[in-house]
């Protein structure tokens, strides 16, 4: 089995395609890591930094420390905090959402003060990120990595059957002692595990370049949020890690159909071009099934790739539940990988 | 190998298609196949456009499948023990297709990860034997047709195979190719004791290379023989001779009022054929041929017909055979 994945590897590298789109990647993970450094960003308009406590500064005239400057903000939002008690509690209409997002401000802001972080993330109430570094800014946006890496993986394993089929060589594979099931197998995993080496490689060398393009000591940054009426900071790796991995599953669903297509069809174009239209499309389609109130639309495999925010519970679909979501993503894996299978084994060549 | 170990191995065969049949959409491509190879045989698989040679070949190797019937590869049936008996198989299916975007080492190396117990040394004699040791490490882009032929040959000789099929395998080989690829077949077969499955158009080559012919009209097995008995088959054993005379239409006109059975036809003005059947009765003066052609000539003669030469013609060529039964009532085309 080795061998037959060892025999795969062998035969996606030696490709011509294969090599550029992986050349592209690389590229892509280094043009992102430096990003902040090209010449239209020397203004300081991309900082979501609370501006207030800025211009506050500069009304003053005077230089503060980074301690004084938490302190000020932690003020700040107790002040805005307390404001909007004092008027909920004179018999003035006080949105709760808002009265939530004050409080919770400023329990960050407390966190933030009481911990004396340098480098943090947070959200602000539109789920924007609010960030004082450069470093987590961008580390915000690898997930972007993980779409093309989606689009690699697609060619590959939509080409990876296909490819045999159109060159002919299929007969010559299987004319050799090996169940037709095990060389199907090795090629899904040839994928699989190329999909996953990749995913880790982008995620290392983003963090790594990043350390080059901005230094290291953001690294130790912490993504700050309020939980059950306390604050609680995750280092910003584990948390960008989580988000990278999360975002992973579209990848890894629409690589698995492009492969069952390529299996079941034989063309490469035909599940390259759906494999994209799926991950390209697929979200679009849930939002207006979503918009248009078709809970039908939550059976549909793209509608439960965000995994994250049905976690978070603020789902697309009311009914969607994690455990729902999850067992959607297993039924559709395992289907596309019978007709994978299916396709490959009993076609007659 | 003594005589008797040769004669016992030699019956069992490694190749045996048992009652094939095989249906593709609703025409019926094979019909009742059956036929078997032995050790050190070159087996000669012929028949017409479209008749069901690849088509057979592909169940052999796999790549179809078994409608009914069952088909045996050292005793090893493809459906029951698939590994095993692909173990013992090398092929070339249709055309010798390889990844282009490799070099043809680089082709070899991914046939010996599939097969076990093939080392880089084998490789390199494969290779060797084949004739592509300079051009090896090239992609295979670069390639002429029968340099993959060639290659193809030496991915199907690799694991040193008890039954070798191919399929066409003179396609684009220049005349030096094909006749080291006639001596590695032959070299296989009878020294290394393989059976050797080998389907072609090209009949003058299959007469050269083969020991045994099967021949495949219309998806069924009109015949399995030793590469002469087609041949006499063919022609009932007969002989076509060649008369050039001054006048063929008159001469043709007398022995047919002389000799009604004789199968005299006229060939031009001055030329005409008979074909002659040898006369199972024995005879003492020379063979019954020439009793009869001396009758023949003497009465022509006699008749006044100035009588040039007479000459055994030899169109008893497998080509010639195989076109005569393969035709459709073919037997009496003349």
């Amino acid at each position: 089995m080795f061998k037959l994945i060892r025999n795969e590897y062998s035969k996606l590298f030696t490709r011509r395609t294969t090599q550029i789109l992986l050349v592209l990647l690389l590229l892509a993970a280094i043009g992102l890591a430096f990003f902040f450094h090209l010449p239209l960003f020397n203004d300081n308009s991309y900082e979501t930094v609370d501006i207030s406590a800025e211009s506050a500064v500069e009304e003053a005239g005077e230089i503060q420390s980074p301690e004084d400057m938490r302190h000020q903000n932690t003020e700040n939002a107790r002040l805005a905090y307390s404001d909007l008690q004092a008027q909920a509690e004179s018999g003035t209409p006080v949105d709760p959402s808002q009265l939530e997002t004050a409080r919770n401000d400023f329990l960050i802001a407390q966190y933030i003060e009481n911990h004396q972080l340098d480098a943090t993330l947070t959200f602000d109430e539109y789920g924007n990120n609010v960030t004082d570094s450069r470093l987590i800014l961008t580390l915000c946006q690898a997930p972007m990595l993980i779409t093309l890496l989606a689009l690699v993986m697609i060619v590959v394993a939509g080409g990876i059957t296909a490819n045999e089929f159109s060159q002919g060589t299929v007969k010559f594979l299987l004319i050799n002692p090996v169940r037709r099931g095990k060389i199907l197998w090795s090629k899904f995993l040839c994928c699989l595990s190329l999909l996953i080496a990749l995913f880790f490689l982008l995620f290392g060398l983003e963090v790594v370049l990043l350390g080059f393009s901005y230094g290291f000591s953001d690294l130790a940054g912490q993504y700050v949020h309020v939980v059950g009426g306390t604050a609680v900071g995750t280092p910003i790796l584990v948390y960008s890690f989580q988000q990278f991995l999360l975002s992973g599953i579209s990848p890894l669903l629409m690589m698995t159909m492009a492969f069952a297509i390529s299996s079941l069809f034989r063309s490469s174009a035909l599940s390259i071009a759906l494999g994209l239209g799926g991950l390209l499309g697929g979200s679009m389609i849930t939002q207006i099934l979503a918009e248009m109130g078709v809970d039908g639309g939550r059976y549909l495999p793209f509608s439960n790739t965000d995994l994250a925010s049905i976690a978070a519970g603020t789902p697309l679909f009311p009914n969607q539940t994690l455990t729902f979501a999850v067992v959607v993503l297993l039924v559709y894996m395992g289907l596309f990988l019978l007709i994978a299978y299916d396709g490959f084994t009993q076609r007659e060549v | 190998m003594t005589d008797t170990e040769k004669k016992i191995s030699a019956d069992t065969p490694v190749l045996s298609i048992r009652h094939l049949n095989k249906t593709m959409g609703k025409r019926q491509i094979l019909k009742d196949i059956s036929f078997s190879c032995y050790p050190g045989e070159v087996f000669g698989f012929l028949g017409p456009n479209g008749a069901g040679k690849t088509t057979t070949i592909k169940v052999v190797c796999g790549l179809l499948a078994i409608d009914s019937g069952d088909i045996e590869i050292c005793g090893n049936s493809i459906r029951k023990h698939y590994e095993r008996a692909m173990a013992y198989l090398g092929a070339i299916v249709e055309n010798p297709e390889h990844y282009r975007h490799m070099s043809g080492w680089q082709n070899l190396k991914l046939y010996q990860n599939m097969r076990p117990g093939i080392t880089d040394e084998r490789i390199r004699e494969v290779v060797s034997l084949v004739g592509l040791e300079n051009r090896i490490q090239e992609p295979v882009r670069k390639y002429s047709l029968g340099m993959r032929q060639r290659l193809g040959v030496a991915q199907a000789l690799l694991h040193r195979p008890k039954l070798l099929i191919l399929d066409e395998p003179t396609n684009g080989l220049d005349p030096a190719g094909i006749r080291q690829l006639r001596d590695i077949l032959k070299e296989i077969a009878h020294r290394e004791g393989a059976a050797v499955l080998v389907s072609s158009h090209l009949m003058s080559e299959m007469e050269l290379m083969c020991d045994r012919v099967g021949l495949i009209v219309n998806g069924e097995i009109r015949d399995v023989k030793p590469i002469g008995g087609l041949i006499e088959e063919a022609y009932d054993g007969s002989t076509a001779f060649l008369y050039r005379v001054d006048q063929a239409e008159t001469a043709v006109q007398l022995l047919r009022e002389k000799y009604p059975d004789i199968a005299a036809s006229l060939v031009t003005e001055h030329e005409f054929s008979v074909r002659l059947k040898p006369s199972s009765e024995p005879d003492s003066a020379g063979t019954p041929l020439h009793q009869e052609l001396a009758a023949y000539n003497s009465f022509l003669i006699q008749s006044g017909i100035t009588l040039y030469t007479v000459a055994e013609t030899q169109d008893h060529t497998l080509e010639d055979a195989f076109i005569r039964l393969t035709d459709e009532g073919g037997n009496q085309i003349v």
